[in-house]
């Protein structure tokens, strides 16, 4: 028999979420799905590209 | 803890993903940038997931005010994940808004219809002007909603 996979969608494996997993930490969440402040991150792009900013984690 | 009762969002994206993207759109003001977002689905009790641990940018044509894909680049792109990245997929785009506001326009909707089938497809879209970002899922119709989401970091 000839069995045809679609390797372009496979089947979603099961696996935890980042969130529940020792693996990762979580930094922000949006609860909401109404979005984040970014202002950290654009203020610490910008200072980088400038030059002028520390360097933060 | 209560790990386990923790709910299932949608989106976690990689904070250095983030930082990718959202550098992306600093580099190109004033105009509009457009790129992919990779990782895989997966589900968890019964939930459809996507982790975003990765992004390339795409070759778009873009204003102030629209961008869209080049007619090649989602082929070029498919490309270029089958031989850099084959642990990955696309699971969805990313681009800016700079100075107006996170939402999905008319023609958004229509890119994501177009190029993104799959219900856990999400769009990324960033304001590096008024410092936002947030995710969408385009819904049933012409609709779309935002979806709650994670931003995480591996453990070093
Ligand atoms: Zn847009």
């Amino acid at each position: 028999m000839v069995r045809v996979l679609d390797v372009t969608e496979p089947q979603p494996e099961q696996r935890p979420p980042p969130d529940i997993t020792d693996e990762y930490e979580v930094i922000s969440r949006d609860e909401e799905g109404d979005g984040y402040d970014i202002s950290e991150i654009v203020d610490m792009l910008k200072g980088m590209e400038s030059g002028e900013g520390d360097a933060q984690p | 803890m209560c790990a386990e009762e923790r709910p299932v969002y949608p989106v976690y994206i990689d904070l250095e993903v983030l930082l990718d993207v959202t550098k992306h759109a600093l580099e190109e003001l004033p105009r509009e940038v457009i790129g992919f977002l990779l990782g895989r689905a997966y589900t968890w009790n019964g939930e459809t997931y996507v982790h975003v641990t990765g992004s390339i940018r795409g070759r778009s044509i873009a204003s102030e005010t629209s961008v869209a894909f080049a007619p090649d680049s989602l082929a070029e792109v498919a490309e270029s994940l089958r031989r850099d990245h084959p642990d990955k997929e696309i699971v969805g785009w990313y681009h800016s808004h700079p100075g107006y506001g996170c939402f999905l326009s008319p023609t958004d909707i229509t890119s994501h219809k177009s190029c993104f089938a799959m219900p856990h497809h999400v769009a990324l879209v960033v304001d590096p002007v008024r410092k936002e970002a947030a995710f969408f899922r385009v819904s049933e119709g012409f609709g779309y909603e935002g979806v709650r989401s994670a931003i995480v970091r591996r453990r070093v």
